[in-house]
This record gives structure tokens, C-alpha cells and sequence, in this order.
């Protein structure tokens, strides 16, 4: 068995499954809805005939167009396209930008109200059907529903994201501890001292040397921050694996022969016991206090934080399997540990794997929710679901702040918990 | 248990909520009791150290001071004193008599010696005030009449216009309930602020220890005061409690606003939701508010059953809205954008005033030009406000050199041989949405004249040490005024930038704080109006700040009450002079 | 324990490192207005806190830094001083600066007068947690205070919980093909997708505003006037009842929907056993048979869930305290953290790690009494 067969497991439950099958369709709508966002949800317009000339303003990554008359188009003009004497032009369907602030239709339109718009003759009209706020709009005058569809992206790679950070994280060290026990793994008694020495070495290089480095990296937050931890552990990862190789071979040298275990399984658990101690809402609130609020960095941390419901998982699962006569004759025809791991145990596992990761994607999803509900640990510039809650807390009668985003939030959660809980079934 | 005994369960806890709804529906909070709506609760209340604003106006009520302001003419009252003071020619010393009739809450009257021990307290360097010490450094010493313990004498250093003024921000605190030892009357004014004699004495730093302890911040038993209502309760994170006493001297006193108390109890209520306030509102669970936020006040004034019971008034204020950009930055952490008028100048043109108007204050607040308010007589008319214009904008920043050269829709400017982009963060106090709907209007309009700006919503605290450490780029709040005629020393003058003072910009020089000292020391008034609207020239030439709007008071009260007066001054309206509709 | 060790290490050391100089909340900074003549004083102010709260001494029994950096260095508090320096040991410290060094420095640390009290402070074993930075009150003040209401719901919720899935779960079990089981499960599970934050602004929404249904007070958790002075626990209980619904639906739904599915499915899991079938031979009915057998054996999973809810007494409940400003410890939480009230923040995780175990332990001694297998691994264990 292996992971191509996984493959046609999940196929074929997927026909057989049809709540399963409907799940998994709604969640293609919203990664389809991601990849077209800047195409349904824009205010540019997709095509348009201006003085004569043809542009296609929403697919261009130019800032500005000068026309044979010398007149400038700059693209970053917002709301401004809409006023422009087009020959003729295609809008987007939904013509506005997350961020886009109409003045006119402000503050908070309901769907329902009429919606205006100043004319070229500096008169205010009717907005016309195309450029209408389908799902109103907020204090300031921006789309709820371009909000929504560029909010999908957020919402979707803070789950998937993460998760997948968590799957890594998770599987490797369950898979480590429940296949290696605590009494398989051997190491040379100086190469034990060598590992215990090495620790505050390496924090001493990775994280001390380096630290205007990284303070620095704090104040920048985002992706920089992350690459520059990632430097770090990299460099504590080499730096404890260099004293450890030195150890062995000095071991070897010296001809000691005295070992003693390393216990694999002890070091994971006491980790995981050390993280779900910690309180998961209050560690991001915190963590994102100390750097700059970014998506990347909020991801991260979920990932870090929930790979334990997983690792504890592959661990059991791991346990029970190894003691299996196929894997002891897997062993017995000198399989190396790493092979027998993942070609022939992780298989089995998976889908109990898959399982739990779609109930932390739903996990993942409400707490980036409540986070930006709450205003706390999220960048202000990024429009999101909770975002948009986040203003309906302030004026409860505005019920389409509510209505619609709070709906998109219990769709996505309800459809990873619906795919978790049939595949749960399938075993 | 079985699903039955469930059931019935559920049924009778049903039954119990309903019936409870019920009782509680037919109970209607007591008379004559005020309830206020506060949007934050105070940090503390301590008499001398506590900074918020909230405190400010329930000292109104708890304390008495020896003058206070008249709220309609906007001048002075003698409140403890029998009447203004008597000015030797000089301008140095300034006589007082306290008025008979007082006493504090032990019966013991009110003399002297407690003015006395209020100065040292407030000038004493171990007294955790540093932020407030700056307004008693005018303070000499108080010499205390030989013959009569009611009189005493202010000494001053300098003439100011401020010299009496003073007076009405800071109460008098009985020196029996805060010194018991009368550890302070043994040292003189001048020892208390002289550190080597502070490091030998142990007894005043007994006194100091005592004093800063947190007991005296929070905890309703150690507030004292000389005024009508007593705090009786804190209910953390719910309200606070203000209960008239019982036999105060006020009490058959109808002659100014400080001697009157005509609700029993006064409750400020804590709600930090808007939305919330609004239904509290709707619901009459409220008497009181003045800082509803704008957008809610609008629905509130169009809602006819709404209006049928509460009174809804907007009121100017002297408060303004405004924008700090860093003119000296370091230049490391902080790039030098702001460092030219002409940037200056631009910044202020790419502020779109009359849709924020719109959109965050409902067309309810007027344009601010300069730093004084456009309501006061020192306003200098002259000045007209600019305008938003991003044409206007875009060729003052390329006059200045920012252009936009490797087309990532970014302007740049080589500075020193590196190449600077244009973008930088804007500081914003996270408390309120107000500030992040401004600061996000500005950053789209900003984005159309290629200029990009980070929204960094901060913490009150943090976001004030990060202005008065120099450490922003663009740092948007609002600063509060009153009638009292401005000191601008404190946001103006060169030192106070240096010391990390309240100077953000880091505007001034030699001329701009000789101007200040003239206007500080001028007790003309004529001469001083003069000066002040050649000072506001100068700000207004130099564009430290964008000045933003006036801010206007969001007055709402339950017509249960009477006797309404609402004032430019904070808080707006006094709770004290209401009155219950018979 | 070592994991409350670790756990108390790794916050420590995170807050420490927060930038940001702890002790400028503690000097009163003026709200409006407002001037400074002189650093001067703001300085004197500033050394007394740092004395009063230890800030003075080094973080830890050691440290591990770079051969160019003296050893004192944590006694300098001025940040743009420390910058300056730390600039200085860049350019002038050479090789010095890739070469470890170890230094150890006693007792005398922060950490250890945390733990252990000294210097004025009684350290956590006695109780005392610190003085809060920003509200200048020791962390433990506060805590008491704003625990009541957020133990109170968490308790009260998961009681009603219980009470009402657990018969409702047995009820599905039951008829598993009834149109009741098929309906109120679907019912449950979207239930179990709606998030807290909707549900409250709805509830809100719904049933506070005149200009719907007013039944119940928007927010607080009691009459405005307080209670009267004299009130015993069950009137004030009725006084506040009004207040308590909504945010007791908020907290309560989602753990209905998720105890009512965990019971059901694990009866389901023990029907196909033999021991079930034999029963069933026996001629027992099926509610007897789930009474009787199943519900015995179904049993652990819901103890694992239960003891789960400890730890969230300590943090409450941010979303549903912040949509009914109910005066708890979430809304306490997430003020300390954005004004940087580290003492405060530090206390919380050390007391949620300690509920977590405490709930370990809890579960395991539950289970024991229970399953007489687990009693059995379990004294092998110790």
C-alpha cells in the first residue's frame, strides 16, 4: 500500500460518499473563487475602449497607460475608473476593490437602500446595476461583497497553510517517537554529553550571535521574520548535529563501547505536554503583540501550535503498527528506519491523519475569524471575514455586516467539519 | 438521569427564567438615580497622581479646588475661596482667605495648612506625578497668615496668565486623611524638591511610599475630597459610584454650579460597545452620555420614538484632531521624509477633511487650521485652511524631489546617496475605530499619489512613549483644551522635544520660543492675543502637524432630567445640575 | 511539574524579550495636555519601579553570551543607551563576538525572586504574582476579581451541557433511524459550525434590540445599581439572571452539539460488541440494553471532555466577554497584552499550564474509578 493507493481510496469513497462529494465541491468553489478574486472583484475594468485605444486595466501590472492624445492613466485611481466616458467598457461583476472607499455610498448602505453615484455633470444618480454594492457597504464606504471574495483567500490559506506546517511538524516527531520508542535509538556515551553540551552552543549561535539580526527581523515581522528564525534553527539543527557526529566518532575512536538510549518518545511527549499546556489564543495574541501583525507570522504560529493533536495521533497509530509482522520483515530484509517510516507505516496512518487535519482546518479558520473579529493580532489593511463582523459589532443595525460574512465563516468551518466527520466514517 | 427527568428539568429551569424575567421587567432602577455612560473606565483616582481624563470630571464632583471655572462666562470662581485673590503689584504673590463654612468629611474645617500640604504634596519629587509636576514649578512656596489660620499667601516665580488659573485643575486633599504624621509640615517647599535632602530623610519617603501606594488609586474607603459626592463603590470593569453625602456644606447652597448635587447617586456605567450603548439606550437602561461615537449619534437623532424620550445636542468643543509628522527623525529607524515644508505641505493636501467628515463624524465637525481653536478669540482668521488636492500635491512633492523613478508605484528620492521610497506607518490609538476608518481614507488617498502608509494601531501607553521618544513617522490623535488661555510651552517650545517632552514634530527655534515665553509671561490681554496669532502664523508656515477637525460633543440625555446646560468646556455637561423631571 | 517548570521558563523568557520598557506605564503619563520640563524626574520615578520590581537584576541563574558583551550589561534599563551599546560591541568586538561565554550568576535573578519571592516580592509559591504594570495592583488582585464571572459560566455551562446532551445523545443512540435522531443531528452538527462571535452579535441582535425582540438586557451581568448590600447568592443570582442568558446560550451551544455527537457515537461503538449481543440474547430491551451496559463502558471519552474546560476557566472567554462586556478574565487578558502587562500575562499561562495538568490528573484518577483496567495500568505506572 502506498500513498497512490490512498489516493484511489479517497476516490472512490468520493463516489460513493455524496455528502462527502458535496463538501468537497463547495470547498472548490471557494479555492476557485480565490484564484479568479482579482477578476470577479476588481475596479478596473476587465476590458475597456478609452479615446480609442483598448485596455485590459485589471490584467495589466503596469501603473500607468499614456494615450496618443498624451492624456496619463494612472491604474491605482480607485473609484475614479467607474466616472471615465468609455466607449465602451466590461466591468468586473463585482465592481469594486476590498479596499476601495465610495464616499457616496456611505456610511453603511444597506443592499436594499438606493445607491448613488456622481455623474461626470457632478450630479448625484442612481448607481447603475453593474457598479452596485451587492451586499451593501461598511462605514467607510467599501464592498462587502468584494471584502468577502477577497477574504476567501485568507480564511482558506490560513487553514490549509497551517495545517500543512502542523502535518510536517506532526507526523515527523509522532512518527519518530511511537516508531523509535524510547529504547531503540542508541548513542555512545560521550555523544550524549557532546549532545547535552551542544544545546547552548548552538542557542549561543543561532540565536545569540544573530541577535541584532533578528531584532531587527521582529521590528520588520512577515516573511523576513520567519526566514530569519528559520535561519536559526537551521543553524542550531547543524550545529547539534555537527558536536553529535564529532561525539560518535570520537566514541568510535576511543573504542568505548558503553551506550545508552535516546529516549524519543519521552522528549515528543514532554513537548506536546509543554504546548498543550500553554494556551493557544493567548501565545498568538501575545506572539503577535511582540512582532508586527501579519498573516505569514499568524499561520506559523497556528502551525506550531496545533501539530500536537496530530503527532500524538501518528505516535499511537505508529506504536500498534510497528509491532506487525510486515513491518518486522520489512526490518528483517534490512529495510533502512526511514524507509519502512514512510513507505510502509505512514501509508496506513494517513487517513486518520487526514481526518484530524480537516478538523484543524476548521480550528484554524475560527481563530484567524475571532482574531480579526476582535481586532487583535491581525494587520488592519487586509479586508477578511471577521473583519467585516468585526464592524457589525460596532452597529448592529446594519444586519448585512452580519448576515453575509458570519455565513461564509459557518460554511467553510461547517464543510472541513463535514469532510472530517465522513471520512471519520470511512475508516 | 433519565431523558425524562430531563425534560421536566429543562421545563421548570424554563419556568424559573421566565418568572424571573418577569419580577425583574416590573423593577425599574431607583429614583433620583443618575446613570452615566463612560467609554473607559479611569486608570485611577488618585487625588494628585491620576492622569486620566475621567478623573478629571469626577473630581468635579468628589473634590473641591480653591477656584473653579464659570462654566457660562467662561472665567474664574472662587470655590474654597471667599473671593479671587488679592495680586501684589508684582505679579509674585497672590492672597487667599478660605471660606468659614468648610470642613472636610471629619468635621474638622478646612484651613490653610491644607493648601499647604497640597502644594508640597504635588511638588514633592518623590510623588509619582512627573507628568503634572510642570504646572507647580511656577509655585514658590505658601506662606500662611500668622494671625489667621484661613489666609495664606501664594508665592509665585514668575508673572504668568496662568498663575491662577492653575488652581481650578488641581483639588485641594485634606492633609489629616493623606499625612497623619504630618510628615510634610515638617519639611519646607524648597527641602521637598532638593534630592540629596530627600535621600537622607526616611520620613517623607514613609510619606511617599504611603501615598504612591495602590490603595489610594482604586480603592473607594482611602478616596477623600472636600466636594459633594463621595465614591462609594468601584465595581471593576462595570461602574463606579458617586453618592451624595449626607450633610455637606453645600447643602443650602444654590449659588454656583459646584454647590449644587440634586441626584442622589450618580452611576457611571462602563460600556466599551458602541452597539451595545446604543441598545442600552434604546432600552432607557441610560440617563447620560456624551461620547456616543458619530455614527450611532446619527441614528439616534433620525429615530423618532428615540427622540420622544432623550434630548440629543451636538456641542462644539475646544478639542481637536490632528496629525504629528516627525521632522527630526533618526534617520536609521525612521526615514527623513517630513524633514521639508513642502512634503509638509503636501501630506496636508492629500487628507481627504471632508469625507472623513462624512464618513467618520457625520458632517458634524468644522475644520481645524491652526492650534488654537477656531471658537476662541486668540484665533488668528487669516489662515485659510488647505484644501485637498492630490494635483496640487503631486507637483509640491516632485518641487521636493520625490518622484516616482523605477516604477513600483512608489515615490523615491535618493537622500544621501540611498535611495529612500516613500512609505512610513501612521501611530493611531487602537481604543477607537475612529482612527482606523481616518487612517485608512488617508492610506487610500495617500496610494493615489504613489505614496504608501502602514496602519499601526497602538496602545495608549505605548503609543504616547513612541511619540515622546521621537519614534513614529506620522502619529494621528487628539489633543483636549479649555478655555484657559493656552501655555504653549509644553507642545511647542524646542526643550520640550529634547527632553522628550510633549513636542512630537520637533518644531521650533530661537524665535518661535522666545514668541512662547512673551505670550506666557504678557498679563495683557490684548498684547497676548496679538502675540498668540503671530505664533499661530509661525505653526502655520512650519505645517508640523496636519490638523484635522474639531471634535464635537455628542450630548444625549433622557428628558427624565431638567435643568440641562451644556457647555464648550469638559465635560460638556455637569451631572450635579440635574435635576429630576417631577 | 517539569512541565510547569518549562512552561513558567519559555513565558518568562518571552516576555522578557518583548520590547518595550515595562516601567513607562507605571509612571503617570498625562492623558491631555500636559508637559515635561525635565526627563529628570520621569528617570527618578522610573529607577524607583525598576528597584521595586526587580527589573534591576539579571533575567536568569545564567546566561550564555558573546565574550565582547560584559557581564553587567542588564543593568543598564535606558533602551537607546543599550542600543548605542550593543552598536558599539558590533564594531569593536571582533572575534570576541562568535565566541561563547558562560557566566552564572546565583540566585540573585529575576526568575528566581518570581518563583521564589525575595526583594520584596513573596514569588509565585506564595501566592503573589507581581505587581501589574499597568494597573499598579498585584496580578493576584485582579485575577480575583475578574475570575468569579468566568468560572461561573464555565462551570454553569458545561453542568447545563451535560444535563441536556447526554440524554439527548442517549435518545439519538436509542432510535438512531427515528426522524427526531436524523433531524436534531443534522441540527447539532451546523450548530457545531457556527462560530461564538456570530452567534453572540446575533443573539444580540435579535433578542436586545427594541427594534426586534427586547427581552433581554444588551450587556453587562448586573442591574445597574448593583446588588443591594444585603443580597444572599440565590437573589443575586435572580438579579442577574436576565443578564446571564444570552452569554449562557453563547457559551453552552457548541458544547451540546460536540458532548450529544461524542455520546452518541460511543455508544455506538460499544452496541456491536459481544458482550452487547449477549445482552441483547438475554431479551433485554434496547434502552435497558444502553442504560445498563452501554453507557458503563461509553463513559470515558465524556470524563476526557469534561476535565478539558479547566484550563478555560482561567482565560475565559475573549469573544463572548468582549460581544457582552461581561467583566472576565478574557477581556482582563487581552487588555494586559496590548498594554504590555506582562506580570499579568505571565500569571494567566502559568495558571492555565496548571489547570491543564490539574485536569490530567483529574481525568486519569476519574478514569481509574471507573475502569478497572486503567486502575490497573495506572498502578503499574507509579
Amino acid at each position: 500500500m502506498n500513498i497512490l493507493d490512498t489516493y484511489h481510496t479517497i476516490k472512490q469513497t468520493l463516489s460513493r460518499n455524496r455528502a462527502l462529494r458535496r463538501a468537497c465541491q463547495v470547498f472548490c468553489v471557494f479555492v476557485v473563487v480565490v484564484i479568479l478574486a482579482p477578476f470577479i472583484a476588481n475596479d478596473k475594468p476587465l476590458v475597456c475602449k478609452y479615446q480609442g485605444q483598448l485596455l485590459f486595466p485589471a490584467f495589466s501590472w503596469k501603473q500607468k497607460v499614456v494615450l496618443p492624445n498624451q492624456e496619463i492613466i494612472h491604474y491605482n485611481i480607485g473609484r475614479e475608473w467607474k466616472l471615465k466616458d468609455y466607449d465602451f467598457a466590461i466591468f468586473a461583476p463585482c465592481a469594486y476593490s476590498p479596499n476601495t472607499i465610495d464616499a457616496d455610498n456611505a456610511p453603511r448602505k444597506s443592499p436594499f437602500e438606493r445607491q448613488i453615484i456622481e455623474s461626470s455633470n457632478k450630479q448625484l444618480v442612481s448607481l447603475p446595476l453593474k457598479f452596485r454594492h451587492w451586499l451593501g457597504t461598511t462605514q467607510n464606504g467599501t464592498d462587502v461583497l468584494s471584502g468577502i471574495i477577497h477574504g476567501t483567500k485568507i480564511s482558506l490559506s490560513v487553514g490549509i497553510f497551517s495545517m500543512l506546517i502542523a502535518a510536517l511538524l506532526g507526523i515527523g516527531l509522532g512518527a519518530s517517537a511511537g516508531y523509535f520508542g524510547n529504547n531503540t535509538l542508541k548513542i555512545g556515551y560521550l555523544q550524549s554529553i557532546f549532545l547535552i553540551i551542544s544545546i547552548g552552543i548552538a542557542w549561543f549561535y543561532g540565536f545569540e550571535v544573530r541577535d541584532s539580526m533578528l531584532s531587527n527581523a521582529f521590528l520588520q515581522g512577515g516573511i523576513y521574520l520567519i526566514i530569519q528564525l528559520f535561519l536559526s534553527f537551521c543553524i542550531c539543527g547543524f550545529i547539534i548535529y555537527l558536536f553529535s557526529f564529532i561525539g560518535k566518532r570520537i566514541d568510535s575512536k576511543l573504542k568505548l563501547t558503553k551506550t545508552i538510549y535516546l529516549p524519543v518518545d519521552t522528549i515528543v511527549s514532554r513537548l506536546i505536554e509543554i504546548l498543550n499546556a500553554i494556551p493557544a489564543l493567548l501565545l498568538i495574541i501575545t506572539l503577535s503583540a511582540i512582532t508586527k501583525p501579519s498573516y505569514t507570522v499568524l499561520i506559523c504560529i497556528i502551525g506550531f501550535l496545533s501539530w500536537t493533536n496530530i503527532a500524538r495521533l501518528t505516535r499511537t497509530e505508529f506504536q500498534k503498527t510497528k509491532q506487525l509482522d510486515y513491518i518486522t520483515s520489512c526490518k528483517a530484509i534490512g529495510m533502512s528506519n526511514f524507509r519502512v517510516m514512510f513507505k510502509h507505516i505512514l501509508p496506513n496512518v494517513f487517513p486518520l491523519i487526514l481526518v484530524q487535519l480537516a478538523f484543524g482546518m476548521a480550528g484554524a479558520v475560527l481563530v484567524e475569524a475571532s482574531l480579526s473579529f476582535i481586532g487583535v493580532g491581525v494587520p488592519l489593511d487586509t479586508v477578511t471575514w471577521g473583519s467585516l463582523l468585526n464592524e457589525a459589532h460596532d452597529h448592529f443595525s446594519s444586519w448585512w455586516l452580519v448576515l453575509f460574512p458570519g455565513l461564509c465563516v459557518f460554511t467553510l468551518i461547517y464543510i472541513y467539519n463535514k469532510i472530517g466527520a465522513e471520512l471519520s466514517k470511512i475508516k | 438521569m433519565s431523558s425524562f427527568k430531563t425534560m421536566n428539568f429543562i421545563k421548570y429551569s424554563l419556568l424559573l427564567i421566565i418568572t424571573a424575567l418577569v419580577v425583574n421587567g416590573c423593577k425599574k432602577h431607583q429614583n433620583n438615580t443618575l446613570v452615566v455612560h463612560i467609554l473607559h473606565e479611569p486608570e485611577d483616582l488618585h487625588p494628585t497622581n491620576g492622569t486620566s481624563a475621567l478623573r478629571a470630571e469626577i473630581n468635579l464632583y468628589t473634590q473641591l479646588s480653591l477656584l473653579k471655572i464659570d462654566y457660562n462666562t467662561s472665567e474664574l470662581l472662587p470655590c474654597m475661596a471667599k473671593a479671587l485673590p488679592i495680586v501684589s503689584e508684582d505679579g509674585l504673590n497672590y492672597t487667599y482667605e478660605i471660606k468659614d463654612e468648610l470642613y472636610w468629611d471629619d468635621k474638622t474645617p478646612v484651613t490653610a495648612a491644607d493648601v499647604a500640604f497640597t502644594t508640597k504634596a504635588n511638588k514633592c519629587l518623590l510623588t509619582n506625578n512627573p507628568a503634572l509636576k510642570q504646572n507647580w514649578d511656577n509655585v514658590k512656596d505658601i506662606v500662611i497668615d500668622a494671625k489667621n489660620s484661613k489666609k495664606f499667601t501664594v508665592e509665585m516665580n514668575h508673572p504668568n496668565a496662568l498663575n491662577t488659573w492653575f488652581w481650578t485643575d488641581f483639588p485641594i486633599i485634606e492633609e489629616a486623611f493623606f499625612d497623619k504624621h504630618k510628615t510634610l509640615s515638617t519639611c519646607t517647599t524648597a527641602q521637598l524638591i532638593d534630592s540629596t535632602f530627600l535621600k537622607k530623610n526616611k520620613a517623607v519617603k514613609i510619606w511617599a511610599d504611603e501615598f504612591n501606594s495602590p490603595k489610594y488609586y482604586n480603592n473607594p474607603e482611602f478616596m477623600n475630597g472636600g466636594g459633594p459626592y463621595k465614591v462609594t463603590k468601584w465595581d471593576k470593569g462595570v461602574s463606579i459610584t458617586l453618592e451624595k453625602k449626607k450633610d455637606h456644606w453645600t447643602k443650602n447652597c444654590e449659588e454656583h454650579w459646584f454647590c449644587k448635587a440634586y441626584a442622589d447617586k450618580i452611576i457611571l456605567k462602563l460600556n466599551t460597545n458602541n452597539a451595545s450603548t446604543l441598545l442600552e439606550f434604546k432600552n432607557g437602561l441610560m440617563d447620560v452620555s456624551t461620547n456616543i461615537d458619530y455614527a450611532s449619534f446619527s441614528e439616534l437623532e433620525t429615530d423618532k420614538t428615540f427622540t420622544d424620550k432623550y434630548i440629543t445636542k451636538l456641542a462644539d468643543t475646544y478639542n481637536y484632531t490632528y496629525i504629528a509628522m516627525n521632522m527630526k527623525p533618526d534617520g536609521k529607524t525612521h526615514q527623513p521624509l517630513f524633514t521639508d515644508v513642502l512634503v509638509r505641505r503636501a501630506m496636508a493636501m492629500l487628507v481627504p477633511y471632508d469625507q472623513i467628515n462624512k464618513l467618520v463624524y457625520g458632517n458634524h465637525c468644522k475644520r481645524m487650521i491652526s492650534p488654537i481653536s477656531p471658537l476662541k478669540k486668540e484665533f488668528n482668521t487669516n489662515l485659510k485652511p488647505i484644501e485637498y488636492n492630490i494635483q496640487q500635491a503631486q507637483a509640491l512633492l516632485k518641487q521636493a524631489g520625490w518622484e516616482d523613478t523605477d516604477g513600483d508605484q512608489i515615490l523615491d528620492k535618493v537622500i544621501d546617496g540611498e535611495k529612500v521610497k516613500f512609505q512610513f506607518s501612521i501611530n493611531f490609538i487602537n481604543a477607537q475605530k475612529q482612527w482606523e476608518d481616518i487612517a485608512k481614507q488617508i492610506a487610500e488617498s495617500m496610494q493615489k499619489a504613489n505614496i504608501f502608509v502602514q496602519l499601526n494601531p497602538m496602545e495608549f501607553n505605548g503609543f504616547v512613549s513612541a511619540a515622546m521618544s521621537h519614534d513614529f513617522d506620522m502619529s494621528m490623535s487628539a489633543w483636549q483644551s479649555s478655555v484657559q488661555p493656552e501655555d504653549f510651552s509644553q507642545l511647542w517650545k524646542t526643550t520640550s522635544w529634547s527632553t522628550n517632552g510633549f513636542n512630537f514634530t520637533g518644531f521650533g527655534n530661537t524665535r518661535s520660543d522666545a514668541l512662547i515665553d512673551s505670550i506666557n509671561n504678557c498679563v495683557q490681554e490684548s498684547k497676548r492675543i496679538e502675540l498668540t496669532k503671530q505664533f499661530q502664523q509661525l505653526v502655520y508656515q512650519e505645517q508640523p502637524y496636519i490638523f484635522l477637525l474639531t471634535q464635537a460633543r455628542r450630548v444625549v440625555v433622557s428628558k427624565k432630567w431638567t435643568n440641562l446646560e451644556i457647555y464648550t468646556e469638559y465635560p460638556g455637561v455637569l451631572l450635579n445640575t440635574l435635576k429630576l423631571n417631577d | 511539574m517539569p512541565t510547569l517548570v518549562a512552561v513558567t521558563i519559555i513565558s518568562f523568557m518571552l516576555l522578557s524579550s518583548a520590547p518595550g520598557d515595562p516601567v513607562n506605564s507605571m509612571v503617570s503619563v498625562s492623558n491631555s495636555g500636559g508637559g515635561l520640563k525635565s526627563s529628570n524626574d520621569i528617570e527618578i520615578q522610573k529607577n524607583y519601579w525598576r528597584k521595586q520590581l526587580g527589573l534591576n537584576l539579571p533575567l536568569f541563574y545564567f546566561s550564555i553570551h558573546k565574550l565582547s558583551e560584559p557581564d553587567t550589561l542588564y543593568k543598564i534599563s535606558n533602551e537607546a543607551q543599550l542600543q548605542q551599546i550593543n552598536e558599539r560591541i558590533k564594531i569593536t568586538g571582533g572575534y570576541k563576538n562568535y565566541i561563547p561565554k558562560f557566566v552564572w550568576y546565583g540566585f540573585h535573578n529575576q526568575y528566581h525572586r518570581w518563583l521564589f519571592g525575595g526583594n520584596g516580592s513573596k514569588g509565585i509559591i506564595r501566592g503573589d504574582f507581581g505587581l501589574s504594570y499597568s494597573k499598579k495592583v498585584p496580578v493576584m488582585e485582579i485575577i480575583t476579581d475578574k475570575i468569579g464571572w468566568s468560572l461561573f459560566f464555565s462551570l454553569l455551562s458545561i453542568i447545563l451541557a451535560y444535563a441536556i446532551s447526554i440524554p439527548l445523545g442517549i435518545k439519538i443512540a436509542e432510535q438512531p433511524t427515528s426522524s427526531f435522531s436524523r433531524v436534531s443531528q443534522t441540527f447539532l452538527f451546523l450548530l457545531y459550525s457556527v462560530p461564538a462571535f456570530f452567534m453572540g452579535v446575533l443573539l444580540l441582535m435579535l433578542f436586545a434590540n427594541p427594534d426586534v425582540i427586547s427581552i433581554f438586557p444588551p450587556s453587562g451581568i448586573k442591574p445597574t445599581e448593583g446588588y443591594s448590600d444585603s443580597a444572599s447568592f440565590l437573589e443575586k443570582l435572580i438579579d442577574s439572571l436576565p443578564y446571564i442568558v444570552l452569554p449562557l446560550i453563547c457559551y453552552t451551544y457548541s458544547s451540546i452539539a460536540f458532548i450529544t455527537r461524542l455520546t452518541t457515537t460511543s455508544i455506538n461503538e460499544q452496541l456491536p460488541l459481544d458482550y452487547i449481543k449477549t445482552a441483547k440474547a438475554k431479551g433485554l430491551s434496547n434502552r435497558q440494553l444502553i442504560y445498563k451496559h452501554a453507557l458503563k463502558n461509553s463513559v470515558l471519552p465524556l470524563i476526557t471532555v469534561f476535565t478539558s474546560v479547566f484550563p478555560s476557566i482561567v482565560g475565559g472567554s475573549v469573544i463572548i466577554e468582549s460581544i457582552f462586556t461581561i467583566p472576565g478574565m478574557g477581556l482582563e487578558t487581552v487588555r494586559s497584552i496590548t498594554s504590555q502587562d506582562y506580570p499579568f500575562v505571565i500569571a494567566l499561562i502559568t495558571l492555565s499550564a496548571c489547570m491543564t495538568i490539574l485536569s490530567y490528573l483529574i481525568a486519569d484518577i476519574l478514569n481509574a474509578w471507573i475502569d478497572p483496567r486503567v486502575r490497573k495500568s495506572l498502578s503499574n505506572k507509579f
